[in-house]
């Protein structure tokens, strides 16, 4: 049983480990961060499962909120400004780690998705890069769908709004 | 702002993981992995109600040598009663639903947990004992999971994904439709309450069955050729065959139920040369009809090998399970034959049991010698090996 679990398990790694990692990787700053951030949050998942898990409803859900939760310690330890505290427009410059095949415009537009506070962030980010339904989201984030809904319509305006104001 | 662009980003070398980094990724969490199993199982509440209650300072150190794996899998073939029946519908059977992600896999995980609660009853049936509560826990369980699975086959309804949502659907028939079977041929064997508790589960098992049928899904996706739902069905077929093939392979079966199920997986492979021949002729609604008839044949016999090993295993007796056609297990004569062929001078409580579930008349064949039930296309015999 337990043999078939932990094969279960890394299928689901396997299936979700590049998603927790942009989601990682989408508020720190590091790459290296990003991937000590995603496998710490699939090893704490499996020690939750290894002593019962009773209370695990949805696994990609409470996989989504030890990620979440590991990248707010992680922010308390290195003590950062918040994006969220940050004044508009302070993180127009933060550097997107692209290849040359990210065109410029996604490059700006995922500074601006950056640069939006976390509630908005993660649904848009969640939206258009994983391309997660409304549903799905609300689901993973344990929002309502309508909450989710007025998320993404108001991180778009911003995002547009950033792009507008940054583009030459 | 393009949206779609930012999908492409999932391909983006910058925005993924590497082959090397994920594979590194996967060895790490192997070794934590498997750091974690070696752990002593923590105070989890069933530990720690067991290892609250006074008791031997020997027993204590057994039971913390014994790792949280090994109680996982002992409690995966516990039963109602059982010490580790929680841990196996609490923790094994929640961990197994957290792990399903997709609507298809949850409803795979439910159709299973929902087969194991009627398995549960009908070996706690051949013991001849049969608790109340472990009716109504089985009767709560195909509401329940019935409801949940049919939802979830909504979802892929929703999703666009009618075809699997219909899967899921004959599946669910399929399997109460043959432990109803089973359950109406065990409860003869009581005439106490428990044959009526059997009798009112297997109604509901009839009853969810035809809700799950009723449900079925006519709307047809225009995206999807029939030709394509041919060649699915015809994949499903295969893999189906081959897990009963598997799966007789390792049983250790009474030599009649080896013979029974070989000669029908024989039938079948025959079958799925006609339903083949039919998708070289292009005539794929012929094929898709042939190819689901041996699917869910090959079904059948695969639950109800599951079953007969799950009784066999759990308890004294012997379970043979003789298929056949309707028409050929009419013949009174057949069964009777058979038993008096196998049966020894000890083996006194053979029995046959054929019944007409269609009329649900019971048909009494040689009532001096055995109670004969006729189940068509099914005859499940339980013998108790030198009882009496």
């Amino acid at each position: 049983m337990k043999e078939a679990l932990q094969e279960q398990f890394l299928t689901l790694h396997e299936e979700y480990a590049d998603v927790v990692f942009r989601m990682c990787l989408s508020k720190v700053s590091s790459r290296e961060e990003a991937k000590d951030l995603a496998q710490e949050a699939f090893v704490r998942v499996w020690e939750r499962l290894s002593k019962g898990g009773e209370d695990i409803e949805n696994m990609r859900a409470f996989l989504f909120t030890v990620a979440r939760n590991l990248i707010k310690d992680h922010y308390k330890r290195k003590k950062p400004v918040l994006a969220r505290d940050l004044p508009e427009g302070a993180m127009e410059n933060v550097p997107v780690a692209a290849t040359a095949e990210t065109s410029s415009e996604v490059s700006l537009a995922l500074s601006a998705i950056g640069a939006l506070p976390a509630p908005y962030r993660e649904a848009v980010h969640l939206h258009l890069v994983e391309g997660y339904g409304i549903g799905e989201i609300a689901e993973v984030l344990k929002e309502r769908p309508n909450t989710i809904s007025v998320r993404i319509k108001r991180g778009l305006a911003k995002v547009r709004v950033t792009l507008r104001t940054n583009t030459p | 702002m393009n949206p779609k662009i930012f999908a492409q980003l999932k391909n983006d070398p910058a925005y993924s993981l590497s082959a090397s980094e994920r594979e590194a990724m996967r060895n790490q969490l192997r070794l934590r992995m498997a750091q974690t199993s070696r752990q002593v199982p923590h105070t989890s509440s069933f530990w720690f109600v067991y290892l609250m209650r006074p008791m031997p300072l020997g027993a204590l150190a057994l039971i913390l040598t014994v790792s949280a794996s090994s109680v996982s899998l002992a409690a995966g073939g516990a039963l109602p009663g059982d010490m580790l029946y929680a841990v196996k519908t609490q923790v094994n059977e929640k961990v197994a639903l957290a792990l399903a992600t997709s609507p298809e896999a949850r409803a795979d995980v439910r159709v299973r947990q929902l087969e194991e609660r009627l398995v549960e009853t009908e070996v706690l049936a051949a013991r001849g004992a049969l608790p109340e509560e472990v009716i109504e826990q089985a009767i709560e369980a195909v509401h329940l999971q019935v409801e949940e699975t049919l939802e979830n086959a909504n979802d892929l309804v929703l999703g666009g994904d009618t075809k699997a949502a219909e899967y899921i659907h004959a599946r669910v028939a399929s399997t109460l439709t043959t432990h109803g079977e089973l359950l109406t041929a065990q409860a003869q064997n009581f005439t106490d309450g428990s044959r009526e508790s059997l009798e009112a589960l297997s109604r509901v098992a009839y009853t969810s069955a035809e809700q799950a049928q009723a449900r079925e899904i006519v709307e047809e996706t225009p995206l999807l050729s029939l030709q394509a739902v041919a060649e699915t069905a015809e994949m499903r077929a295969k893999e189906q065959m081959e897990q009963l093939r598997d799966l007789l392979a390792k049983a250790d079966v009474p030599e009649e139920t080896m013979y029974t199920l070989t000669n029908e997986l024989e039938k079948l492979s025959g079958e799925l040369e006609v339903a083949e021949g039919y998708l070289a002729q292009e005539d794929f609604l012929s094929a898709k009809v042939a190819f689901e008839e041996v699917d869910r044949q090959a079904y059948r016999a695969d639950t109800l090998l599951q079953t007969a090993k799950d009784i066999a295993r759990n308890t004294d007796q012997e379970v043979i399970i003789v298929l056949g056609a309707p028409e050929t297990a009419v013949v009174a004569s057949e069964p009777v034959a058979l038993r008096a062929k196998s049966a020894e001078p000890e083996a006194a409580t053979a029995m046959t049991m054929m019944m007409d579930v269609s009329t649900s008349t019971l048909l009494l064949d040689a009532p001096e010698q055995a109670e004969e039930v006729y189940v068509p296309g099914l005859q499940f015999r339980l013998r108790t090996e030198g009882a009496n």
